[in-house]
């Protein structure tokens, strides 16, 4: 037994230890109960690590671990890594301790049930994405909802709990078809088994797949989330405090197009590949409304909100399209969108903490007021609007490129956000960050402390890194890629023939 | 098969019995001024029948006795130890909560226990009319428990609405054993689903009416629609602990019985009776979940849950015989360990006759009582049905069960009723955590053995929740014995 065996169990389960032990500590050692968060996290992050050093860039489950769980039923605790989790697990691992540092002064009332609930939902997430088990990537994925929607409940904004609330029903009401959808397919399947890998080896017939599919996929679009699903994410992302808005922006969103990947179109190839133009027109409304609703935002935190729902539409064209270069791009551009928009989250709430508003028209000059806060706000908008050089402009590109062969016009309506994110990111600094400083109220307002330095340098220096040096990434991501994507289009093969496909798909592979 | 003098089986009742009768006798002599260790005895009862329940599981030779009336098989000895875990809980919950509502009176454990009687009886019985004698004994201490806080006029029409109501359905299964008995020719469900599998065209008519009217009787017991309607008054006007007991227990032994009844007298009307259930079910669910929405007092809502939660339960039976019986086994114990433990937490804050009804009430509690808004919190996710919790792993059972007989729609409406749930539920979780406390903290301080039963409760919750496995496997033996 190799000592990989167990090395997910530990990050998944190292934070839930960390939370009992918060749990336990007295409620007026609040200094003693951010150090534990900060350290379990940051153990977690360095153990995560190993995970990169270890893995082997091949297709196929790495660092697996197999326990019998409920068996009458067929359900085991199965946990593994491929190339499409392997960096969405360290940007869970890599954020959180980000998070509890960022959120080290802003957060100062229940202190305890804070770093409680933020180390549960690391465990959670960690665990949405190494479940192998259809039963636990469920349990994962529900059980992570109650500590969101105690982050935004509590420690949020003014309408703090209306938003909580609504992200909770909306994300609950999707799961829970998904839910049936498993049932169904645990019975229909006759495998007696909820293992992913074993289910997608054997699809169920194309009938019953339309409809299994289209349960998932309105989960997982609601999570994504996919214009017109959308409509929690504003609320949801404003009302919450800095470091929800940056783990559900960062994380919880990902999980969405990881779930299509490694859920609904495996599992339901043919369906899923009859959905997939209208899965790419959605996704390309989204973009353009996104970008679209940013431009108008007087709010900083609602423009990154919405720009969202813009840059996640990229991600669904990518795996929309399902060619192997769309899909690495969709995986990159997660990643990617995880440390810009977390960024951006983290420093919206920076400018909240010391001017307590976020209204673009309250600013203006602060380029002179903090130089330090400017530059770094600078370089992550070009990264989030996709500057050669940086990591977004990457993840676009190939997610563009690989969806040309899909459908041309899309990508020519898409190129169309990146223009528009282009306008609305920067029209925001030029506003925010330029010309005079006219409210008397941001003169003097202090600069980057060191401890918002250190959360923020981690950030920019990897959103460039990830813009240069890009194949060491994608070189872990593209094995499990092209074997998922070779795996669905061999199942639908036959089946397409006799479809009555428009032409346009017949190039679909050509890679 | 035993001898007519083989009383093993009914050890574990007997031992109730005469403990309730014991509870009687102490307060008699105990002197004046002095309080009688009334849910000391119950406890000690309690134990020594469980003990007679793992005798009982552990040796062998416990086949029908009493002329066949009565079994020992392991799905009575399952049911035994929930409803005796439950009663131990109710207990547990009790003395604190009496004190505070000023009803301190043995007479509330003796009663607690003989329906602890009735309720033994009802899951061991293989018989109807020991069945509906078994009923019958645990609904009249229940009428009696509903009652007790004489003083409140809420608790007296508790009282008076359940016993017309109770008398009302027992009329209706008392007419559905006859029609059977007419159909089948005897009372005995091994030689009734033996007639009935070779029942005549012409009188079965008469059997589908006995089977409809049996459902009637039980329907009512278990609190489905459209015979709920005593339910939310029932559950408000009772002492809160009664209506621990009785949501958990109740529930319990009834649909225990049920589903002894579907499994093992009517298989061969099965087609009959599943659509009968599945409507049943389905109305149950939107119809609980819909009126719980709208009650701003707690224990009408937790009351409508509880009805949602019937019709659960409702949807998974229409896979019997089958594998309902695992599935709703599993969830009766889930169901009983939060329920006791939501209902518990309510009456473990009673002060001077008022215990946290409204949401004002509890508003800010997580900050006052950071442990018992805890607990209610793995309650109230329980009841939602959200992992990590036993109420999920049940849910998934439950509508597993429904799917896998093809009942795939009852599923799509359980788990869309789930959603609406979750707003009722989590409103009282935002009071807690996401409000700011109203007023002074007009409650009382949580009793050690409260704060143990809830802690028990929860931790039951919560290991199902994450380890069901154990669990299942007995329930699975236990419904095998049904077969």
């Amino acid at each position: 037994m190799s000592p990989n065996t167990h090395l997910l169990s530990l990050l998944v389960f190292l934070p839930v230890a960390g939370a009992v032990l918060a749990a336990l500590l007295r409620r007026e050692w609040e200094a003693l109960q951010k150090t534990v968060g900060l350290v379990v996290s940051g153990v977690t992050f360095a153990l995560s690590l190993l995970l990169v050093a270890r893995f082997r860039d091949v297709a196929g489950m790495q660092f697996t671990e197999l326990r019998p769980w409920i068996p009458a039923w067929g359900i085991s605790y199965r946990v593994g890594i491929d190339g499409l989790s392997l960096w969405l697990v360290i940007l869970t691992t890599f954020l959180t301790p980000l998070c509890l540092l960022g959120s080290w002064r802003s957060i100062d009332t229940r202190v305890r049930e804070f770093v409680v609930f933020m180390l549960l939902l690391e465990a959670g997430m960690i665990g949405v994405f190494v479940a192998l088990d259809l039963f636990l990537f469920y349990v994962f994925w529900e059980a992570m909802l109650i500590p969101m929607y105690f982050l935004i409940g509590i420690w949020g904004h003014e309408r703090r709990i209306y938003a909580a609330v609504k992200f909770f029903l909306y994300t609950f009401a999707g799961s829970v078809l998904m839910l049936v959808a498993f049932l169904v397919l645990y019975k229909t399947a006759g495998l007696g088994t909820f293992d992913i890998a074993r289910l997608a080896a054997s699809p169920v017939d194309p009938a019953t797949q339309t409809w299994l599919f289209l349960a998932c996929a309105l989960a997982f679009a609601i999570k994504v989330p996919m214009w017109p699903f959308h409509t929690w994410l504003p609320d949801a992302h404003v009302e919450a405090p800095t470091a929800g808005s940056v783990i559900l922006a960062g994380v919880l969103l990902k999980m969405g197009g990881y779930g299509f990947l490694r859920i609904a179109i495996p599992l339901f190839p043919d369906a899923a590949m009859r959905f997939a133009p209208l899965v790419g027109v959605l996704a390309v409304i989204g973009i353009v409304y996104g970008a679209l609703v940013s431009l108008v935002q007087p709010d900083l935190k609602k423009l990154v909100a919405y720009s969202s729902v813009s840059h996640l539409g990229f991600v669904m064209l990518g795996i929309a399209a399902f060619t192997t270069t769309g899909v690495v791009g969709s995986v990159y551009q997660m990643l990617n969108h995880g440390i810009s928009t977390g960024a951006l989250f983290f420093l919206v709430g920076m400018l909240y903490d010391r001017r307590h508003t976020r209204l673009i028209s309250e600013f203006g000059g602060l380029k002179a007021v903090m130089p330090w806060y400017f530059a770094v706000f600078l370089l992550i908008s070009l990264s989030s609007i996709a500057v050669p050089g940086f990591n977004g402009f990457v993840g676009e590109f190939l997610i563009l490129v690989g969806s040309w062969t899909f459908r041309p016009w899309l990508v020519v309506l898409a190129s169309l956000g990146v223009i528009l994110a282009a306008g609305y990111v920067l029209w925001m600094v030029k506003r925010v960050f330029y010309g005079e400083v006219r409210n008397p109220r941001n003169q003097g307002l202090p600069d980057l402390t060191p401890r918002e330095a250190t959360v923020l340098v981690p950030l920019v220096v990897l959103a460039i890194v990830m813009g240069i040096a890009s194949p060491a990434f994608t070189r872990r991501i593209e094995p499990s890629v092209d074997a998922l994507v070779r795996h669905v289009k061999e199942r639908v093969q036959p089946v397409r023939a006799a479809d009555v496909l428009p032409p346009a798909r017949a190039g679909g592979e050509a890679r | 098969m035993g001898t007519v003098l083989d009383l093993r089986p009914i050890a574990p009742a007997a031992i109730v019995a005469v403990t309730g009768l014991v509870v009687l006798l102490a307060q008699a002599f105990t002197p004046k001024g002095k309080e009688s260790p009334s849910a000391a005895l119950s406890l000690v009862g309690l134990a020594f029948a469980f003990g007679s329940v793992w005798v009982l599981a552990t040796s062998s030779g416990r086949g029908a006795v009493m002329a066949g009336a009565v079994a020992a098989d392991e799905f009575s000895l399952f049911l035994h130890a929930l409803v005796l875990g439950t009663a131990a809980i109710a207990v547990l919950l009790s003395p604190s909560y009496l004190r505070s509502s000023g009803i301190e009176r043995g007479e509330y454990y003796a009663l607690l226990l003989f329906s602890v009687v009735g309720m033994l009886g009802l899951v061991s019985s293989l018989e109807l009319v020991s069945i509906f004698v078994a009923l019958e004994i645990m609904s009249i201490a229940l009428y009696g428990m509903a009652g007790m806080d004489r003083r409140r006029p809420d608790s007296q029409e508790s009282a008076l609405k359940y016993f017309v109501t109770g008398a009302f359905a027992s009329a209706f299964f008392l007419y559905g054993i006859a029609l059977l008995y007419g159909a089948g020719g005897s009372t005995s469900l091994e030689r009734l689903a033996r007639a009935l599998g070779v029942l005549p065209p012409s009188s079965s008519v008469l059997a589908v009416l006995g089977v409809a009217m049996l459902l009637v009787g039980f329907g009512f017991k278990v609190g489905s629609v459209p015979f709920h309607m005593w339910v939310p008054d029932v559950y408000e006007g009772a002492p809160t602990t009664a209506t621990a007991f009785m949501s958990a227990g109740v529930k319990a032994a009834a649909f225990g019985a049920l589903l002894r009844v579907l499994d093992s007298a009517l298989p061969a009307f099965a087609s009959r009776w599943q659509p009968l259930v599945a409507v049943l079910a389905g109305v149950t669910m939107i119809v609980g979940n819909l009126a719980a929405l709208a009650q701003p007092n707690l224990k009408r809502m937790l009351a409508y849950s509880s009805v949602a939660h019937a019709g659960y339960v409702l949807s998974a039976l229409v896979a019997a015989p089958g594998v309902a019986g695992e599935a709703v086994l599993f969830y009766l114990v889930a169901y009983a360990a939060v329920n006791l433990g939501a209902f518990g937490a309510i009456a473990a804050l009673g002060r001077d006759g008022r215990e946290p009804l409204a949401l004002r009430d509890v508003a800010g509690l997580a900050g006052r009582r950071p442990a018992l808004a805890a607990a209610l919190t793995v309650f109230l996710v329980s009841l939602t049905g959200i992992p990590v919790t036993a109420g999920f792993v049940g849910k998934f059972y439950l509508f597993g069960a429904a799917v896998s007989a093809g009942w795939w729609g009852l599923a799509l409406v359980g788990v869309i009723m789930s959603v609406v749930s979750a707003y009722y539920y989590l409103r009282v979780v935002v009071a807690m955590y996401m409000s700011d406390p109203v007023g002074d903290d007009a409650w009382s301080a949580v009793s050690p053995a409260s704060a143990f039963a809830l802690s028990v409760s929860a931790a039951v919750t919560l290991l199902l929740g994450v380890w069901p496995a154990p669990l299942l496997t007995l329930a699975r033996i236990a419904a095998k014995s049904l077969m």
